[in-house]
């Protein structure tokens, strides 16, 4: 009935909803002692699911290219409206992200990494563990409908169920500003999305007014409606919109700092690592290819604003490392804000190379990202903030630490044979011939990106040691610290970052592993875009000959399921 | 016969109300001292049986389906109609703020035979007829706490601003029949149709429009609003929310169909603002309340504004409009049951807190509501409700009026999930708190206090004795919220 891909993404939302049901009516469960079992089964589910999608991008037809996998069922007749899943080489990309970075937190225990909602928190019981771990599987099912969507309003149903999940995860186990975080969280991307709604609404008439039908679905109906320049113009912006303030271009990134220091840590890496990315994936998805020419219109403007924010981004990471008064999150809170405007300079230049760059860097961003506030988390209960101490020289206590934080840190900065540096470079590479003056100023940002890097590091790891009791936020468990070395990585901990650090330098010498299955869907989506401002073009000049829009009303092109198709197979 | 049969329902509704009138009175004082759930309810079962004979009847006319102007789709809102009536009924069982249950079930059910009478009207008599027939009643539901000034101030100011619009409206048909000479809907729908439109009757249908906009608590005219929510005792509140509602709305329709041809630039231009207005004004004065019910009060202005937006782009299918009015009384319903069958003392949003710990399974029911009348997901009513009323404005090319709704839901998600955050994320309130220091706690959330999971209960110890059947209907509405989002379609079949 479903095939692996629904499956796949349907699994984690059922499973995150029945761990919830369990949590309200499993009444022997509370007084069990400590259990681990909402973990282990959340690992289970985000297991299934990763092996289902791995599975699809292997099996995945990269000569055929297009969009594989489909699978459509009807949902709102009336409206045109169907559940419909597929997925090209870039969805394919982004889900096996999606899937793999929870599976990969999952294996984590709650202790390990101040990640899920036993330390630091007086929620430590069972029911609390379900709803964490339900929450988050339903997050994890949301975001992976986002990617993988194929009818427009699929797609924002999955859009804003990711609101839901995380507005809980941060309601109930953020930081001390958690109610005001998780308010301005929700009602900036709410807002920034609401009137994308309306947008999709004005698509479905498109369709209905183009192709005779009203309809959603984005293959073959969408994608084939011609739009004029102005309408063009307005759709981008009402999209771009709702996916710039997710993706948290510059001047649209008030949440990003509030919500990553509040949020637990758990979630301020799934925002990073993947939330930040649906924002990027809708803006290709939707903005880049559907409204091409309405966006050339902003691209100019949006590319300052992308390589602004990788400056100021830069900046606010140094300034935070220089004074040190801020907590430790945000310095790298800002340092992903840097890098999320390198990632969208390259998709708004739209050049093959510039985008192939992007996804790359998509996928690095997230693996290092996600290392960087691993280790965040780890040295959160030791050191909350730098208090302007020239050093820590945390490096003699732990020097399993230091080493894996080193590399990260190199990762963050894109040394060469490293992932995050074929995205960079490629990213700058495809930009430069289309915003020269934007993309030389981004450029500074890698400078600026390597001096916040390495003080930071510096200044954490290096030097006499200086630690004094005031470090030691007082509602932590002091446990840890009795025994220092103890709180030092090794074994599996050590590993995991090793394994990160492997993957990144995998993909940074061996690229094509990665760009194989999407490179020919950029070209071919590119080819569509170019394809479809020719028409716009004609559409344009025909305009000023005729008022009407040149609307093909061929019933035979028209491929409508049901009553209708009976009905013309009647006519025939 | 067939007229007969139309009036069956109404009828039955009235007879059931006159009898409940004459009957009640000899044990309605040793009753209240009795608490439990079920024998307030045994109390009421002569109503309970006439309501069924109702229901029978309106089984038996149900097939005919000749309402007046609606066709087919007046079957959809005579049946929101009964879900409203049966949710107060059901409520007004356990409402403890109602001295006399009979006399206020008597209310209750001559303003639904108004209601019913509104919907097989087929000239303006009886449309006045009907509307102030339901008027009249709820006058008297709003002052139904006979312990309580600020439900006697709700009735007063309720019943001066009512019968201020009921004027209106009866002006405005007066002026409309002196333009067209007929007060027969469909007469004057062709007469309409076969002239210019004239000075006269644009002002006669505008005041008759404006009448009802207020009855309706629109926004220009919603000054009654708050005030009358807030001091009504809840079973008149769910009532006013409901079948007021659906009956109101159901009189715009009928006005609107039959003057569509020619006064089209009118209603549009008129619902516009109207709209608008309720929908900005409405989410902004909702933004600080303190109080639950006012902000459910001003959150309803709101959602007439949408509601009223689904009117202009009207055409014969009402599917989108009826969807939308159904999310919304379902969504209203499972707060307000959630709410009641926690039993809190007070309707501070503040002490929402307690609902964590009383009982998780309401907090979830409360939350999901919450989340549907926000219009987020996973309660998807709410989401495809906008939906369904934007796509034929999108259509027919309102994108101001659709841009500046949407941008209203923005501002109504805040209080709507303010509300969830204090069921879920403020520390547990005791009561013994004063009011300073709540109102010092909500703004400087800096939780020294985590929050704690409370002892574990679903349907916990509440301080309501009627907890379990409230908790049982609010899992009921919840379950038919659920599926009018996942199944919008399967409702929609119901009706065709």
């Amino acid at each position: 009935m479903f095939s692996t891909l629904t499956f796949s993404i349907i699994l984690p939302l059922f499973a995150g909803v029945s761990l919830l049901l369990f949590a309200l009516f499993g009444r022997k469960f509370e007084a069990q002692g400590r259990r681990n079992e909402p973990r282990y089964f959340a690992l289970f589910i985000s297991a299934i699911s990763f092996c289902g999608i791995f599975y699809l991008w292997l099996i995945y037809d990269r000569d055929l290219g297009g969009t594989q996998f489909i699978q459509k069922i009807t949902w709102i007749k009336r409206l045109g409206i169907s559940f419909a899943i597929g997925a090209d080489g870039i969805s394919l990309t982004f889900g096996l992200l999606a899937s793999f970075l929870p599976f990969f937190l999952y294996t984590l225990s709650q202790d390990d990494f101040n990640i899920s909602p036993a330390n630091g928190d007086n929620i430590v019981s069972n029911r609390s563990k379900l709803i964490f771990y339900g929450l988050s599987l339903i997050l994890q099912g949301s975001i992976l409908g986002v990617f993988f969507a194929f009818d427009a309003v699929l797609f924002y149903v999955f859009w804003e169920l990711m609101l839901f999940p995380s507005y809980f995860l941060l309601g109930l186990w953020g930081g001390r500003k958690k109610i005001e975080a998780a308010l301005f969280f929700i009602l900036y991307t709410f807002v920034g999305s609401v009137l994308m709604i309306g947008g999709i609404a004005y698509l479905g008439y498109k369709s209905y007014h183009q192709i005779g039908a009203v309809n959603f679905f984005m293959l073959d109906h969408l994608y084939s409606l011609t739009f004029s320049l102005s309408e063009q113009i307005v759709l981008a912006a009402v999209f771009g919109v709702a996916f710039l303030s997710k993706a948290a271009l510059f001047p649209l990134h008030a949440w990003l700092p509030i919500t990553y220091v509040n949020a637990p840590l758990f979630l301020t890496i799934i925002m990073s690592s993947l939330m930040l990315k649906t924002g990027f994936y809708g803006l290709y998805r939707f903005v880049v290819i559907f409204f091409a020419d309405g966006f050339a219109y902003f691209a100019p403007l949006l590319a300052w604003c992308a390589a602004v924010g990788s400056v100021y981004g830069a900046f606010c990471a140094w300034h935070y490392v220089r004074v040190g008064s801020a907590s430790l999150r945000k310095v790298v809170a800002y340092s992903s804000l840097s890098h999320a405007g390198i990632i969208a300079l390259g998709i708004i230049a739209r050049s093959e190379i510039s985008l192939i760059g992007a996804f790359v860097q998509v996928v690095a961003h997230a693996f290092y990202i996600c290392g960087l506030f691993l280790l965040i988390g780890r040295l959160e209960p030791l050191v909350e903030r730098l208090e302007g101490r020239q050093s820590l020289g945390l490096q003699s206590i732990l020097p399993g630490t230091s080493r894996v934080f080193l590399m990260m840190v190199l990762a963050s900065c894109a040394l060469p044979p490293l992932a995050s540096f074929v995205g960079e470079f490629l990213i700058f590479a495809g930009s430069f011939k289309a915003f020269p003056a934007a993309t030389l100023l981004a450029l500074t940002s890698v400078f600026w990106g390597a001096v916040y890097n390495f003080e930071f590091f510096r200044r954490l790891f290096w030097g006499p040691l200086q630690l004094n009791p005031t470090d030691f936020n007082s509602e932590q468990n002091l446990e840890p610290f009795l025994d220092l070395s103890k709180f030092d990585l090794r074994g599996y901990h050590q590993f995991i970052f090793v394994l990160i650090f492997t993957l990144i330098l995998f993909v940074g010498l061996a690229p094509k592993m990665l760009t194989a299955p999407f490179s020919s869907n950029i070209s071919d989506n590119l080819k569509l875009s170019l394809l479809r401002s020719v028409k716009t073009k004609q559409l344009e000049e025909g305009s000023r000959f005729r008022r009407e829009p040149p609307v093909t009303k061929d019933p035979l092109e028209r491929n409508i399921e049901g009553e209708d198709s009976l009905m013309l197979t009647a006519l025939k | 016969m067939s007229y007969f049969l139309k009036f069956l329902p109404t009828l039955l509704l009235f007879f059931s109300g006159i009898v409940g009138i004459v009957v009640v009175n000899d044990r309605e004082h040793n009753s209240s001292s009795t608490k439990s759930a079920w024998s307030s309810i045994s109390d009421l079962y002569i109503i309970f049986g006439i309501f069924v004979a109702f229901l029978a009847g309106f089984a038996i006319y149900l097939p005919d389906r000749a309402f007046g102007v609606f066709g087919e789709q007046g079957a959809a809102f005579e049946v929101l109609l009964i879900c409203g009536v049966i949710g107060s009924l059901f409520y007004l069982s356990f409402d403890d703020q109602i001295q006399r249950k009979r006399e206020t079930a008597t209310l209750i059910l001559l303003a639904t035979a108004g209601g019913a009478l509104l919907f097989v009207s087929v000239n303006f008599i009886e449309l006045a007829i009907a509307l102030e027939t339901l008027a009249l009643s709820v006058y008297g539901l709003c002052a139904a706490n006979l312990l309580s000034a600020r439900s006697s101030e709700a009735g007063i100011k309720y019943f001066f601003l009512g019968s201020f619009a009921s004027l209106l409206i009866f002006y405005g048909m007066a002026l409309a029949y002196g333009a067209y000479g007929s007060i027969g809907l469909l007469e004057l729908g062709f007469r309409i149709e076969s002239f210019p439109p004239s000075l006269l009757g644009k002002i006669g249908f505008g005041l008759l429009f404006l009448g009802i906009l207020a009855k309706f608590g629109a926004a220009p005219m919603h000054y009654w609003v708050a005030d009358a929510y807030q001091g009504a005792p809840v079973s008149a509140f769910i009532f006013m929310l409901t079948v007021v509602k659906v009956t109101v709305f159901g009189a715009l329709i009928i006005i609107l169909r039959t003057i569509a041809p020619n006064y089209q630039d009118l209603s549009d231009s008129l619902f516009w603002i109207v709209s608008v207005c309720s929908i900005l004004l409405g989410n902004l004065l909702a933004l600080r309340q303190r109080s639950l019910v006012r902000m459910l009060a001003f959150s309803s202005i709101a959602q007439a504004g949408y509601l009223l937006a689904g009117l202009i782009a009207l055409e014969n299918d009402l599917r989108g409009v009826i969807y939308y009015l159904a999310f919304y009384l379902f969504a209203v319903l499972g707060v307000v049951f959630s709410f009641a069958a926690a039993g809190l003392k007070e309707d501070q949003i503040i002490s929402l807190s307690k609902l964590r710990r009383s009982s998780p399974l309401l907090a979830v029911f409360m939350t999901f509501s919450f989340l549907g009348l926000a219009g987020l997901p996973p309660a998807l009513a709410g989401l495809f409700g906008k939906f369904f009323i934007f796509y034929p404005l999108i259509a027919k090319g309102w994108y101001g009026l659709v841009a500046l709704a949407l941008l209203g839901s923005g501002i109504g998600c805040y209080y709507y999930l303010r509300a969830v955050a204090a069921v879920y994320f403020l520390p547990i309130i005791d009561n013994d708190l004063t009011e300073g220091d709540r109102i010092k706690d909500m703004s400087d959330n800096n939780n020294s206090q985590q929050v704690e999971i409370a002892p574990y209960s679903v349907v916990a110890e509440s301080a309501n004795p009627y907890c379990q059947p409230l908790t049982i209907a609010s899992l009921a509405v919840c379950l038919i919220l659920l599926g009018l989002g996942f199944a919008p379609e399967a409702f929609w079949r119901i009706f065709s």
